[in-house]
């Protein structure tokens, strides 16, 4: 008779183990799953503050190269280009924005060499022409 | 997949037609399918440049080094304009 409660009570026992584990694991597991979502939403969150980021480069460098003055809109230039090599899936909007700036600021300084502005739009081209770009606004 | 998680990577298109771009170094750019068409390049620097599929319609390249440049054809020459001063790639220059 003895010997009966002794094996029922280590029955008993290992079952209590098998639940406890089996709880410690499910709990382990959400623990996971929720910190899942949380780096996620971290991933998430520090996406958008690069998109906000640069859209603020962007926006302040547009405003600068109709800036009268040649230092600005070189300063301008060289963000954008900054920004062409820093966030590559950028690189397209940015290229055909300084292509238009081309185009519409059309200045004949004859035979001169080339004023900073177009000389730094132009190196720009050519650089970031040799890489193509990871994914684009089209 | 919106427009922006596009991933192919393709070569950038480059619109520089029209543009006044004499003495500027466009050395070692990859101008495939570019349009430069009735741009002002004078005495410009494409050095090492693929022009694969570039538009050159009345593009000005007097003066211009397009030395060791490739894939600039015959065709493509033709329509631009060129003189004695255009510096060709060898396998052009006959």
């Amino acid at each position: 008779m003895k010997q009966y409660w002794v094996s029922l009570s280590e029955i008993i026992r290992n079952i209590g183990l098998v639940i406890g584990g089996a709880i410690g694991i499910y709990l382990a597991w959400k623990r996971v799953v929720a910190s899942n979502k949380q780096a996620d939403a971290q991933l998430r969150q520090a996406e958008m503050s690069r998109r906000n980021h640069v859209t603020e480069l962007f926006n302040r460098a547009v405003g600068q190269l109709k800036d009268e003055k040649l230092e600005i809109r070189v300063g301008a230039i060289l963000t954008l280009g900054q920004v062409c090599t820093d966030f590559r899936d950028l690189s397209s909007p940015v290229i055909r924005l300084l292509t238009t700036y081309l185009q519409q600021e059309k200045s004949d300084y004859g035979e001169i060499d080339a004023p900073a502005d177009i000389g730094e739009i132009i190196r720009i081209i050519a650089l970031m022409s040799q890489k193509p770009p990871e994914g684009t606004y089209e | 997949m919106n427009s922006l998680e596009k991933t192919e990577r393709r070569p950038l298109r480059i619109d520089l037609s029209r543009t006044f771009i004499r003495r500027t170094d466009l050395s070692n750019a990859n101008l495939e399918g570019a349009n430069l068409s009735y741009a002002d390049c004078q005495n410009a620097i494409f050095r090492r440049v693929n022009f694969k599929d570039a538009n050159l319609e009345g593009t000005i390249l007097r003066g211009a080094d397009l030395s060791d440049s490739f894939n600039l054809t015959r065709a493509q020459l033709d329509k631009a304009i060129i003189d004695e001063t255009t510096i060709l790639p060898a396998y052009l220059r006959t």
